[in-house]
């Protein structure tokens, strides 16, 4: 040791403080600290540094995280991977499936939807938008041709055609060069001009690649015209699209401070001022001294010259327009001139918006949290009923409930039974936020609802019955007998609604209905709530037929209903996945896992939204029954009347002359 | 959107107690039988200690939720792999701070430019941390002060450092690993461990002197 120099007197004294040193090392090393003060100080500091980082605060992990391992476990188990299908048990299956069934019986109502925009007309987007160039007004390059609106099935048509030719409207995009925000009531886009990417990526000529290209790309619009199916627009995130998000202050002054505000806070969030950057870049020369040209390649904000200032466009990351979201709604309380626009939906208000944004989000599932707005129940965003001229938005709840019943309506099952179903389902879940599980326990009920299953029940109508019905089925697999066993549960309303049921069925008279008589025995309280209807017995088998097979046949799409955010295409994947694991969709190769190292980088998803503060109109100027409802209808095929009215200083949507997503 | 961890006492010591290797070796054999419960019981062992490496290494709360639950998913994933020549606990370590390493390495291609906050996300970590140990009223109001600075200035560093000699010295001097199994984890030499760790303490020594000499 005595030759060591002081880099390894260094190494030598860190071991002794750690008691890694053998025993003759560490005599020497102790030997060394006698007698060489620099030595002792330098001990003495490595000591304090070691101790200081030791004494660091910890955490406890999040309250949350054994919640979240788990439900990532559900996702994993539903993508099929076998490694760690070995390492869990299977009963666990139970707790997912009835969030697949609801995601299948949602894929279908979905993409009905759809297809009903298609098919009744919509507006179509442009192109898949990575730049933004900023102009001065008057530099706008006057593009209304290629970008007004066209018929529905024309612009559609063209698109498909170029997808038979293998360019897809990404190179009808590209054709169209500058694309430009016209002037609107909003102001937005006075000086801003979209430019379709020029991206030299190839575009594969199987089909298959080119379609995940094409959804990685494509806006909702574009996707809706190109005959892309509603699957895959299930899978949208709206990262191709610029959406816009109005805001109301209630005066001049607060519409300021509010931008100021929301500037503050984009500064914390690392978000850099694009005006900022264009000076380090510099001006890209376009042949037009006056344009410049910006890459929003990551975090960017910059405020539009026009209307005051008082626009900011940002471009964060979908991981963050959550926390983005909840920022302005403490800033903006007043929710009525609150309209978030993405792509073909509108969402108003901010629980609709902040549904819309929890499509986007990373953590969909996760409510934002918010003390002047609190949610009463977690929901999902999904897109339901896309019409040519009116849009609307639905939280899960509604959609969920929705789809119960138009899918039990398809298959015969009459409103009225239908509505009692529904409530019932809705009370029985309310408290216990199960959403989720709406449509699997409207048809699937606890175990506890077949120990009742031979008592008379009180209209006279046997349990026996229904059950001797589904037995005589005789399933062979467990998946039917499952089935079965669930069709012979499937009265959980309410006692009072049971009643009603049931004597509806026996034909009793209207005005008793409602009333469940008083039960004081057991077995009368036990009859009391199990309205079981013969007769509906095999519609219910054929709504858990439909339900079983859609469920079959769309697992994947269910996963990606159940987080939607990307977790199939997008940058989880891999994690959620051994390395040469294919992922599958509808028996065709979807993704393969390449190892680590190979492991191309998945870009991170950036949302661009344009945040306008508007200038709430005075209440009182406001005439009775223009305000903006508190909650648009989520009826289908219900006619214009049932749909949400205008706000009354609203820009028309038509796609004519104000939303830019028309363009 | 990460919902606010409690805070906890810092260690009395830096060398935490040994986890039983038979007992984690049993609900892991019982995973790989297929009872996901026991899996459950390892998470709930080591997810504190997991997240709180994640944290340092990374430098983020948000980005330690979301590393530890990755890290627990992919752990589980190979679950069947596992053959028990190291623990469960130097494992799933080693798949942390790999996944946390790898994470940091991306965030530098990807660090966004803020114009506005020089420091940037350690400055304001170390700002933030800085603020809550000055809103502690204590009995000696400069010495607090100086302790906060002190602290604020250690994250700094620490997060400054190396990536490799910082997951060393998280692994040592906040967890309490012993050489050999930073070595495992790491999947080093026992000497890189020695040189790596005396090079992070010098850094952090020569960082912090100034402020070791008004204490």
């Amino acid at each position: 040791m005595s030759s060591i120099d002081r880099q390894q007197l260094g190494e030598y004294l860190t071991a002794y403080l750690d008691g890694e040193l053998e025993a003759q090392e560490a005599a020497t090393v102790e030997k060394i600290l006698e007698q060489d003060a620099e030595a002792k100080a330098l001990f003495e500091e490595l000591s304090r540094t070691a101790s200081l980082v030791g004494s660091l605060p910890r955490h406890q992990a999040p309250a949350s995280m054994m919640e979240d391992i788990q439900r990532h476990i559900e996702r994993d188990d539903l993508l099929g991977n076998p490694s760690q299908a070995e390492a869990v048990s299977p009963g666990r299956h139970r707790s997912w499936r009835p969030l697949l069934a609801t995601a299948a019986v949602l894929a279908v109502i979905v993409g009905g939807g759809l297809w009903a925009f298609v098919e009744l007309g919509g507006r179509t987007g442009i192109g898949a938008w990575q730049s933004v160039v900023f102009n001065d007004p008057k530099d706008v390059a006057p593009v209304e041709d290629d970008v007004s609106p066209v018929a529905p099935r024309t612009r559609r048509s063209q698109n498909k055609a170029a997808l038979d030719e293998g360019k897809g409207p990404r190179a009808k995009g590209r054709a169209e060069k500058t694309v430009a925000f016209r002037s609107t009531p909003d102001g937005v886009g006075q000086d801003v001009a979209i430019v379709p990417i020029t991206s030299k990526r190839r575009v594969s000529t199987a089909e298959d690649d080119r379609e995940k290209r094409l959804a990685d790309v494509l806006t909702l619009d574009q996707k809706i015209a190109s005959g892309l199916s509603g699957r895959d627009a299930l899978d949208h995130h709206f990262v191709n699209e610029v959406n816009t998000l109005r805001v109301g202050l209630s005066g001049e002054a607060d519409r300021a401070a509010a931008a100021e505000k929301f500037t503050g806070y984009l500064r914390t969030k690392g978000v850099v001022d694009l005006r900022r950057v264009s000076r380090r870049r510099g001006v890209e020369k376009n042949g037009q001294e006056s344009r410049q040209t910006f890459f929003l390649a990551g975090r960017a904000a910059v405020n539009f010259p026009a209307d005051g200032g008082n626009q900011i466009l940002v471009r964060v990351p979908a991981d963050d327009i959550e926390d983005l979201v909840a920022e302005l709604s403490r800033s903006a309380p007043d929710d009525r001139e609150t309209v978030l626009r993405m792509g073909p939906v509108v969402g108003r208000g901010w629980d609709q918006t902040r549904d819309l944004v929890a499509r986007i989000s990373k953590r969909p599932e996760t409510p934002v949290t918010d003390d002047r707005h609190p949610q009463p129940e977690p929901t999902k965003a999904t897109l339901l009923r896309t019409t040519p001229d009116t849009e609307e938005f639905a939280g899960a709840g509604d959609a969920k409930s929705d789809a119960l019943m138009e899918l039990m309506a398809a298959l015969g099952i009459d409103e009225e039974t239908v509505t009692l179903v529904h409530r019932s389902v809705a009370e029985r879940h309310k408290e216990e936020h199960h959403s989720d599980i709406f449509l699997e326990n409207a048809v699937v009920h606890s175990e506890k609802d077949s120990r009742v299953a031979d008592a008379p029940d009180s209209a006279g109508v046997t349990t026996e019955e229904p059950t001797r019905q589904v037995a005589d089925h005789s399933p062979a697999s467990p998946r039917a007998a499952g089935r079965a066993r669930r069709a012979t549960k499937v009265a959980a309303a309410p006692a009072e609604e049971s009643t009603e049921l049931q004597a509806r069925q026996a034909g009793a008279p209207k005005e008793v209905r409602g009333k469940a008589p008083e039960s004081d025995t057991i077995a009368e309280k036990q009859s009391a709530a199990l309205p079981i209807v013969p007769e509906h017995v095999p519609l219910i088998e054929r709504l858990l037929a439909e339900l079983d097979s859609t469920s079959a046949s769309r697992r994947i799409e269910g996963t990606s209903l159940v987080e939607p955010a990307s977790k199939i295409s997008g940058n989880k994947a891999r994690d959620v996945m051994t390395p040469g694991d294919v992922l599958f969709r509808d028996d065709r190769p979807l993704m393969k896992v390449a190892e680590a190292a190979d492991a191309p980088e998945q870009p991170e998803r950036f949302v661009t939204l344009v945040v306008q503060f508007a200038t709430l109109p005075v209440r009182s100027q406001v005439t009775p029954g223009t305000e903006t409802p508190t909650k648009p209808s989520t009826r289908r095929g219900t006619g214009a009347d049932k749909r949400p009215s205008k706000p009354a200083n609203k820009p028309s949507t038509d796609g004519s002359d104000s939303d830019p997503q028309a363009q | 959107m990460v919902e606010c961890p409690k805070q906890t006492e810092g260690p009395a010591s830096n060398r935490r107690p040994r986890p039983s290797s038979f007992e984690d070796a049993r609900l892991v054999e019982q995973v790989q039988a297929g009872r996901t419960e026991a899996y459950g019981k390892l998470v709930e062992k080591y997810q504190d200690r997991v997240f709180n490496t994640c944290w340092r290494i990374s430098g983020n709360l948000e980005d330690a939720r979301d590393l530890t639950q990755d890290a627990f998913l992919r752990a589980l994933t190979r679950i069947s792999e596992f053959r028990g020549q190291s623990g469960f606990y130097t494992w799933i370590f080693r798949v942390a701070v790999n996944l946390a390493l790898s994470h940091r390495r991306k965030a530098k291609r990807h660090q966004p430019v803020s114009l506005d906050l020089s420091d940037g996300a350690v400055g304001t970590q170390a700002a933030a941390l800085a603020k809550r140990v000055r809103d502690v009223e204590g009995e000696n109001p400069s010495r607090a002060v100086i302790d906060s600075e002190l602290q604020g200035k250690v994250v700094a560093e620490l997060q400054a450092l190396d990536d490799d000699q910082r997951a060393v010295i998280v692994l040592r001097d906040i967890e309490g690993f012993d050489y050999q199994e930073i070595a495992e984890v790491l999947d080093i030499a026992i000497g890189t461990v020695k040189s790596r760790l005396h090079r992070a303490r010098m850094v952090l020594r020569t960082a912090i002197l100034p402020f070791l000499g008004r204490q």
